[in-house]
């Protein structure tokens, strides 16, 4: 009988650190989104404030361009997400249910890529986009292709490498009746098997889109005060003079909205593909 | 029957393709146009035209690895504390999340969605907002510990030592939800029967917890392990929004540093020959990695 209190005793107290240790940065989030600035810069800001200020989400369209930040982040994830998706799809597929000479090598390959840090990759892009613009005359360093290919390039290997895992699992039993039935590759391929890797399909497209949308790194460096995204942004924001917290704040969570979205509608592909893509991987 | 073998390698082909020239123009080239480029004497002076710059053989290399110039060495050291107190921060609270979570109870559903939101704000959010809270003058946390008497000075997470911690715990905050659900996911399909056998042999529950939940969700963290710490590893995010892009040398981790070297100092020379260094480090470890797990993408 004590041996039950005790256990449910744990489980309560871990349960209740858990939720503090995740609830209270967000609750400090929205709250602070919502005060003035005068009950921000004190030394002991109030955990539950006496009034709440909503104009701050209207001033922070004002205090920095976050309709153009918006518009560029939509534009560059949604791309990236697209392409990265579309290579993914074929690539995993390919990887996953053929065998052919250098298929060993061409794995291991994107694996590899995967994991080597962003770094060392920019430095190279950024010398190698000002030779093409020295040479050929076609700007990328502050265009959107320069970050669209950055982006799908980096964000691919990852998602070859869960759509080719998620394609493991659904049986090639299904390609070969296909084939039997008087299908070509492709169109078993098209017909088939891609109605099936939805939740595959649908895992990887929420990651590159994720990955991209939330990108700083290469933003640092590779956009310019056109084609600001949304996270360097929120950064240069938070850097200025005098920051406004709670404005910062308010822009965050406006900067939130669509990842949240997204998640809520595919969580339950999410959860499933993720798992069965990335751990079995 | 071997046309048909062929002509099922050409569609694999075709499939690659895409991935294939990606992966050739935006990986393979620009690494080894890094290589090229920690060969040569590349700073603010020819950024114009970095073409002129010279070459100066290991030069970079040298002021990069040395203990004068370089910062490379205790930079790595921090880089792996962060490594591995994120991997430990991430395993132990994965592992009690997924733990508590498992049993049926009211609220389960809810409490696991709450849980899972760290991973779905966008990182940078999250960081900014932590960074708020760890103000030395205006954060909460300070404020907090000042209230209750823990302290009776501000502590300046954000600076020196501290840093060091705050990015760890910045970064665990981030990275582990995907350790839960994963290894939620995983307890949840181990058998009831395994636990039910072992109660009737009148095993206790950490002998449970030790003999038969451990070993079996263990592929599964292994895997967590490895991906969390490359991910940390290549941190970039993590340390520049919490530092605010100047961090102390105990938060000046790899990529930052590097970063800093390259478009603060505009030593782009230096620059590459650390992210070369950084390179190898990195495929020593994956080498290992994959002899280790066999995981040779069969």
């Amino acid at each position: 009988m004590r041996k039950r209190v005790l256990k449910k005793t744990f489980k309560v107290v871990g349960i209740v650190f858990l939720l503090l240790f995740v609830l209270f940065p967000l609750y400090w989030l929205v709250v602070s989104s919502l005060k003035y600035p005068e009950d921000i810069y004190t030394m002991h800001p109030s955990l539950f404030p006496s009034r709440i200020r909503f104009l701050n989400y209207l001033d922070i369209w004002k205090a920095i361009p976050m309709a153009k930040y918006y518009k560029n982040s939509l534009i560059v994830s949604l791309l990236s997400m697209a392409l990265a998706t579309v290579v993914a799809v074929f690539a995993g597929y390919g990887l996953s249910k053929f065998r052919f000479p250098g298929r060993k090598t061409i794995g291991i390959t994107f694996l590899i890529t995967q994991m080597f840090p962003g770094i060392l990759f920019l430095l190279p892009y950024y010398l190698i986009f000002i030779l093409i613009k020295n040479k050929l005359g076609i700007p990328l360093i502050g265009t959107y292709p320069g970050l669209v290919i950055t982006y799908t390039a980096f964000v691919a290997p990852f998602a070859i490498w869960i759509m080719r895992g998620y394609f493991d699992t659904i049986p090639s039993e299904l390609r070969e009746v296909a084939l039997t039935d008087g299908c070509d590759n492709f169109k078993a391929f098209t017909k088939i098997i891609l109605p099936v890797a939805k939740p595959g399909i649908a895992t990887v497209a929420i990651l590159s889109f994720m990955k991209s949308w939330n990108e700083v790194l290469f933003a640092t460096v590779l956009t310019n005060s056109n084609t600001r995204t949304l996270p360097l942004g929120l950064y240069e924001f938070q850097q200025e003079f005098m920051t406004s917290w709670n404005l910062v704040m308010a822009a965050g969570i406006v900067i939130s909205i669509p990842a949240l979205i997204f998640f809520t509608f595919l969580q339950r592909y999410f959860v499933s593909g993720f798992t069965t893509g990335a751990v079995k991987g | 029957m071997t046309s048909l073998k062929a002509r099922n390698a050409l569609f694999a082909y075709r499939l690659l393709i895409p991935a294939i020239i990606l992966t050739f123009f935006v990986h393979i080239i620009p690494t080894i146009w890094g290589v090229y480029i920690s060969f040569r004497g590349l700073n603010v002076y020819y950024i114009r035209d970095w073409t002129q710059a010279p070459f100066v053989g290991f030069a970079n290399y040298t002021r990069a690895l040395s203990n004068i110039q370089g910062v490379f060495w205790s930079s790595l050291s921090y880089t792996l504390i962060f490594v591995i107190a994120s991997v430990f921060g991430c395993f132990i609270l994965g592992i009690l999340g997924a733990v508590l979570l498992n049993g049926y109870f009211k609220g389960r559903n809810v409490i696991r969605g709450v849980l899972l939101i760290p991973y779905i704000l966008p990182g940078v959010v999250s960081l900014t907002n932590l960074r708020f809270m760890f103000l030395q003058d205006w954060g909460i946390i300070n404020s907090i510990l000042l209230k209750t008497g823990l302290v009776s000075e501000p502590i300046s997470w954000l600076t020196g030592k501290m840093a060091l911690l705050s990015i760890i715990i910045g970064n665990v905050w981030v990275r582990w939800p995907l350790w839960f659900i994963t290894i939620l996911a995983s307890l949840q399909s181990i058998p009831g029967e395994l636990y039910e056998a072992a109660t009737v042999d009148g095993a206790s529950d950490w002998q449970k917890f030790t003999r038969i939940t451990l070993p079996l969700i263990s592929p599964t963290i292994t895997v967590l392990t490895v991906l969390t710490a490359l991910w940390s590893f290549n941190n970039f995010t993590v340390p520049f929004i919490l530092t605010g892009g100047s961090p102390s040398k105990e938060a000046n981790i790899l990529s930052l540093n590097i970063w800093i070297r390259s478009f603060k100092n505009w030593d782009f020379g230096m620059g590459a020959a650390m992210s070369v260094v950084m390179m190898l480090i990195m495929l020593i470890l994956i080498l290992a990695y994959l002899r280790f797990t066999k995981l040779e993408a069969e």
